[in-house]
C-alpha cells in the first residue's frame, strides 16, 4: 500500500515525463541563461525568453496550456501569450523604442534613409535562399525579416506569417542582434579602404523642435497610407516619438521608454521562450533558421555599407561608408560599431551621431519590409 | 514557389522599401525648408519687434 503510493507519486511527477527533447531544451535553456548573466549578451531579452523556455519544457506543468471545456483554466503564459498572439506588445514595445529615439541626426541628414533601405538588402537574400530549400513563402518571409535586425518587427511578422516558427526565429534575431560587435566589423573592414574608414564627418545641423513633431505625422501618415499592414508598428513608434517632442507629454513620455517597456519586454521574453518546446524547436528547420538569419544579417550589412560607398563618392568624400552598416536598426547597437571602426581608423573620428540617421532609418525600413512581406503572404 | 517567383518578390520588397524611403526623404527636405522659412520669418518679425 505505502510502496504504491510512492510509486504512484513518483510516476505521476514530472521526472518520469520527462522526455530527451525536454532535457535538451533544459540545457539550452541553461546555456542561454549563462550567455545571458556571465556574458551580458542582450540580458534584458535573453534572460526572460530563457526562463520562459526553461518553464515550458518542465513536463505537466502545462503552463502554455490552452484553456480547456470545463474546469481546466489554462496556463499563466498562455493567457500572456495573447499579447504576442494578437500583435500587442511588439507594438509596445514600439512605442517605448520611439520615446527612447531621437530622430534628429535623420531629419539632419535625410539622405541617411537610403541607407536604412539599402541595410535590408539581406531580407530579400535569404528570402530566395529561404525558398529555394523549400520553407513556404510565408515562412520564408518571417526569417528574411531577421535581417532587418529588429526583434519586434520579427516578432509581429512572424506572428502573422509563420506562428510555428515563432521561437527560433526570435531567438535568432536577438542572439544576432547581441553578436552585431562581432559579425559586422570583418565586413565593414573587408567593404571599406583605410581611407575611407578615416572620413571625418562635418557636425549635423541643429534639428528644430516643430520639425521632429512634423517628422512623427509626415511618417505616420506617408507610411501608413502606402502600407496599412504596416500601422501598428509605425503607429505606435511615431506615437511614442510624439510624446518625446511634443514636450507636453514627458509623464506619459517616461512612462513608455521605462515602465511600459520593461514590463512588456517581461511578458514577450517569457512568453516567446515558452514556444520554444523541444518537439516542435529540435527540428532540422531550427539550423535553416539560424543559418539562413546570420545570412540575412550579413548581407543587410553590405547592402547598407554599398550604399555608404556610393554615397561617399557621390558626396566626394564626406560621408564615412562605416556608417552604412548601421542601417540594420539594432538601435543603438550597431551604431556604436560604427563608431568603434571609425575611431581605430582615426582617433579622432565621432561617427556615433552620423550612424544614428542610417540607425533609426533601418527601424522604419525594417518595418515597411515587414509590411511589405505581410501584403504579399498575409492571409 | 518557384525561383523566379521568389527573385521577383524580393525585388519587389527592396523596391518598395527603397520607394517608401525615397519619397520620406523628399517630404523632410520640403518640409525642412518650409519649416526653416516660417522660423526666419517669425525671428525676423521678432526681431523687428523689439526693435521699436
Amino acid at each position: 500500500m505505502f510502496l504504491d503510493s510512492i510509486k504512484n507519486i513518483i510516476f505521476g511527477s514530472g521526472f518520469a515525463a520527462l522526455t530527451w527533447q525536454s532535457l535538451v531544451m533544459l540545457c539550452v535553456a541553461g546555456v542561454l541563461i549563462y550567455l545571458a548573466i556571465a556574458k551580458k549578451f542582450e540580458p534584458l531579452l535573453l534572460l526572460p525568453i530563457a526562463f520562459g523556455m526553461l518553464l515550458a519544457n518542465l513536463p505537466l506543468a502545462d503552463l502554455m496550456a490552452e484553456p480547456g471545456t470545463g474546469d481546466a483554466p489554462g496556463g499563466l503564459l498562455w493567457y500572456l501569450y495573447q499579447g504576442v498572439h494578437l500583435g500587442i506588445y511588439p507594438s509596445l514595445i514600439f512605442m517605448g523604442v520611439g520615446a527612447m529615439t531621437d530622430f534628429g541626426p535623420l531629419i539632419a541628414r535625410p539622405s541617411s534613409l537610403l541607407m536604412g533601405a539599402g541595410a535590408q538588402f539581406g531580407i530579400a537574400i535569404a528570402f530566395i535562399i529561404a525558398i529555394a530549400i523549400g520553407f513556404t513563402p510565408q515562412e520564408a518571409g518571417s526569417i528574411a525579416i531577421i535581417g532587418g535586425a529588429d526583434g519586434p518587427t520579427a516578432i509581429y511578422l512572424t506572428t502573422r506569417l509563420a506562428p510555428h516558427l515563432l521561437a527560433p526565429i526570435a531567438i535568432a534575431a536577438y542572439s544576432y542582434m547581441a553578436l552585431i560587435p562581432l559579425i559586422q566589423p570583418p565586413i565593414m573592414r573587408l567593404l571599406t579602404t583605410e581611407k575611407e574608414r578615416q572620413i571625418k564627418m562635418e557636425q549635423l545641423r541643429p534639428v528644430s523642435k516643430l520639425e521632429k513633431v512634423c517628422f512623427s505625422v509626415i511618417v505616420t501618415v506617408l507610411c501608413i497610407l502606402l502600407l496599412p499592414s504596416v500601422a501598428p508598428l509605425i503607429g505606435m513608434l511615431m506615437l511614442g516619438n510624439l510624446f518625446r517632442e511634443s514636450g507636453v507629454a514627458a509623464r506619459l513620455s517616461d512612462t513608455v521608454q521605462n515602465a511600459l517597456i520593461n514590463i512588456v519586454t517581461i511578458f514577450l521574453g517569457t512568453t516567446v521562450g515558452a514556444t520554444a518546446v523541444g518537439e516542435n524547436f529540435l527540428a532540422p528547420k531550427t539550423l535553416g533558421i539560424i543559418a539562413l538569419g546570420l545570412i540575412a544579417f550579413m548581407f543587410s550589412t553590405v547592402g547598407g555599407l554599398i550604399i555608404g560607398k556610393v554615397m561617399c563618392v557621390l558626396t566626394k568624400g564626406k560621408i564615412n561608408p562605416l556608417i552604412g552598416s548601421a542601417g540594420v536598426s539594432a538601435v543603438p547597437m550597431a551604431a556604436r560599431v560604427s563608431q568603434v571602426e571609425g575611431q581605430k581608423a582615426n582617433a579622432k573620428n565621432y561617427l556615433l551621431m552620423h550612424a544614428m540617421g542610417p540607425n533609426v532609418a533601418g527601424v522604419i525600413g525594417s518595418a515597411v519590409a515587414a509590411g511589405t512581406l505581410l501584403s504579399l503572404f498575409g492571409s | 514557389m518557384n525561383f523566379g517567383e521568389s527573385l521577383l518578390s524580393a525585388v519587389f520588397v527592396v523596391l518598395v522599401v527603397f520607394s517608401v524611403l525615397v519619397i520620406l526623404w523628399g517630404l523632410i527636405r520640403i518640409f525642412s525648408v518650409l519649416i526653416g522659412a516660417i522660423e526666419d520669418r517669425g525671428k525676423s518679425a521678432g526681431d523687428g519687434g523689439s526693435g521699436v
